[in-house]
């Protein structure tokens, strides 16, 4: 069981005179499913990138389990992201000199079971064909895919996913969020973040995110 | 699996930038032969210095005042001349200061003349086997006498894998050879001082009588007598005079200076090649920070990059490093020849042990190289967070 709080969060950009993120409050637990809607530009990305432990936030503090994160070493901080957050960025993100189950391998040693199986991801996946080629030999769908499985390879405790279904086809786009909705059942959380209402569903705990304000729908 | 993984991407990213890694290459040959040219060249000229002060027996050394050799050229070069003095100098500069005095008469052989076996060009050094006390000590083997007929070849000569030859129409047997002397020695053959002056007197009508001249004398003197109170006991003899202990620590001075100099300079080299390659590493990082901040979003530590590009970067310098280090092995022969007859310095042997000495050296010096010059693009980019890079990277 685990807890990841985030407490009157704010986020200024350099040399931008506007927040962000303004002073936003959220409780993540084991379990959980959020999902966050909003405009482009609304502050969405920077919420989510901050309770990763990716961006430090200007004021407020990210919490897990009662500990600051951004009050840890460098190196405690990387440890604490392999170990707990699965980042799913909106943009696909790959080692360009691995093949995809190169890439998972690589993923699965910063994780929390280096049993893992490997196969099974690719299975699920459909990636099957794709497994021993480079990322740039694949389609933007087969790409967005390989980075799923990489993040699921390192088995973390919380996925955030930053419009997880760009790029896919509807029937791959279900399956993921399929995929992501069965983490549950594992005590994962998972953190979604979209303007497709399609993904949104009752038994989610939804926010709506407005000019840097987040709010409960 | 982690080191196995990052070697897969060391090479792959190798070979995707081959522009940029020909370039940092270049840099790194370039100084690392530079480096080792330079050092192995002055580490065998103090080592020929070092040798000679342990190993030259004479305090005094007298040589005609017609020889055109200064007194480093005399001592040190192989430099082979036919200029005499009369026996009878020994009476001007024998005294109760001398311990001993030897005699030398150098001839030189014709190289195409016909007249040897050889076609190398070897100065011949004639030795009075019963005053020698200069040569005899680095004699490899045991000999009781040098006799008509049998020759000894200084360690520098290439004469190797011959047992006999024929200087001057006369067959002569090579019955040993020399330790480096870091003296003229090292390049001469020598052989009995009354076998070489009746092939004077044969081969070099010219020459003046050979049994009336000597080549140079060394003196050795009485261990309480002191160098400047015998020199002062010879002024005005019709001959020149050094004093080995005197060039010895002016020769000291030079490579001092000259050392100093060249590793000034050398570090000039080193520092501009790291900031020269520091900004190629750094361009080779920042094409791929994007990749860097995802893979410090997954949760590789700073010191795990650090071993990545360490083992990339090392690759490129280690496979640079050697090579430019080769090639600086390849001429510091040629260089060490080049000072030992142009600037009349002695050079020890370079031997298989220098050779191996001097590679590892260069390929330390590159290992430091590549250490710092990845240490300080890295120490720039972790500045970074991982969010940043990746943005930075989509620009």
């Amino acid at each position: 069981m685990f807890e990841l709080t985030i407490e009157k969060v704010t986020k200024q950009y350099s040399g931008n005179d506007y927040q962000a993120v303004k002073s936003c409050d959220m409780k993540i637990k084991s379990g959980d499913f959020i999902s966050i809607q909003g405009e482009s530009g609304s502050g969405k990305s920077s919420l989510l990138l901050m309770m990763s432990g990716l961006l430090p936030p200007t004021s407020g503090r990210v919490l897990w389990n009662g500990e600051s994160i951004y009050d840890m070493s460098d190196n405690a901080l990387s440890i604490w992201r392999s170990k707990n957050v699965g980042y799913l960025f909106q943009n696909v993100q790959l080692v360009q000199a691995l093949t995809v189950r190169e890439n998972m391998l690589l993923s699965r040693s910063f994780g929390n079971d280096p049993t893992l199986d490997i196969e099974a991801l690719i299975t699920l996946f459909g990636l099957e064909d794709e497994a021993n080629k480079l990322p740039s030999l694949l389609s933007g769908g087969q790409r967005r895919r390989a980075m799923i499985a990489c993040v699921l390879s390192r088995d973390p405790l919380i996925v955030c996913a930053d419009e997880p279904t760009n790029d896919l086809d509807s029937v791959w786009a279900s399956k993921i969020m399929a995929i992501l909705n069965d983490l549950k059942k594992k005590d994962k959380a998972i953190v979604l973040v979209t303007h497709d209402s399609r993904w949104i569903t009752d038994d989610q705990i939804q926010y709506v995110m407005e000019n840097g304000e987040l709010n409960q729908a | 699996m982690f080191n196995k993984l990052f070697g897969t991407i060391a090479l792959s990213n190798i070979s995707r930038r081959k522009q940029l890694v020909a370039i940092v290459s270049i840099c790194i040959i370039i100084s690392i032969f530079l480096f080792v040219l330079v050092w192995g060249t002055l580490d065998a000229t103090k080592a020929g210095l070092k040798l000679n002060q342990e190993r030259h027996g004479a305090d005094v050394v007298v040589y005609p005042l017609e020889s055109k050799l200064d007194d480093s050229g005399i001592l040190y070069s192989g430099v082979a001349q036919s200029v005499y003095m009369p026996s009878s100098i020994l009476d001007e500069i024998d005294n109760e200061y001398v311990d001993s005095i030897t005699t030398q008469y150098f001839l030189q052989t014709l190289p195409g003349g016909g007249c040897c076996s050889t076609e190398l060009e070897l100065r011949l050094v004639g030795i009075d086997w019963d005053t020698d006390f200069l040569v005899k000590p680095w004699i490899k083997d045991k000999i009781d006498t040098l006799k008509d007929g049998e020759i000894i070849a200084g360690c520098n000569v290439d004469i190797e894998g011959l047992v006999s030859l024929t200087i001057l129409n006369y067959p002569m047997t090579i019955i040993s050879s020399l330790e480096p002397t870091g003296s003229f020695l090292d390049d001469s053959v020598v052989c009995n001082i009354g076998l070489l002056r009746n092939l004077a007197k044969i081969n070099f009508p010219e020459n003046p009588d050979p049994f009336s001249s000597i080549t140079c004398a060394m003196v050795r003197l009485d261990k309480n007598a002191s160098i400047d109170t015998y020199l002062d006991s010879i002024i005005g003899i019709s001959a020149n005079v050094i004093s080995v202990t005197d060039l010895q620590i002016k020769l000291q001075n030079e490579i001092g200076m000259f050392s100093t100099i060249l590793t000034l300079l050398l570090a000039v080299i080193m520092i501009l090649c790291v900031i020269a390659i520091s900004s190629q590493f750094y361009m080779m990082i920042h094409m791929r920070i994007k990749e860097v901040g995802y893979l410090r979003s997954i949760g590789m530590t700073r010191s795990q990059l650090f071993r990545m590009f360490i083992m990339e970067f090392g690759l490129i310098g280690l496979s640079s490093g050697f090579f430019g280090s080769l090639i600086g092995m390849a001429l510091i022969g040629p260089m060490i020849n080049w000072v030992r007859s142009n600037l009349t310095m002695p050079v020890s042997v370079v031997d298989i042990k220098f050779m191996l000495i001097h590679l590892l050296l260069g390929i330390v010096i590159t290992l430091m190289l590549c250490l710092i010059s990845t240490i300080i693009p890295l120490i720039i980019t972790n500045r970074l967070s991982p969010h940043e890079m990746i943005t930075k990277g989509e620009l």
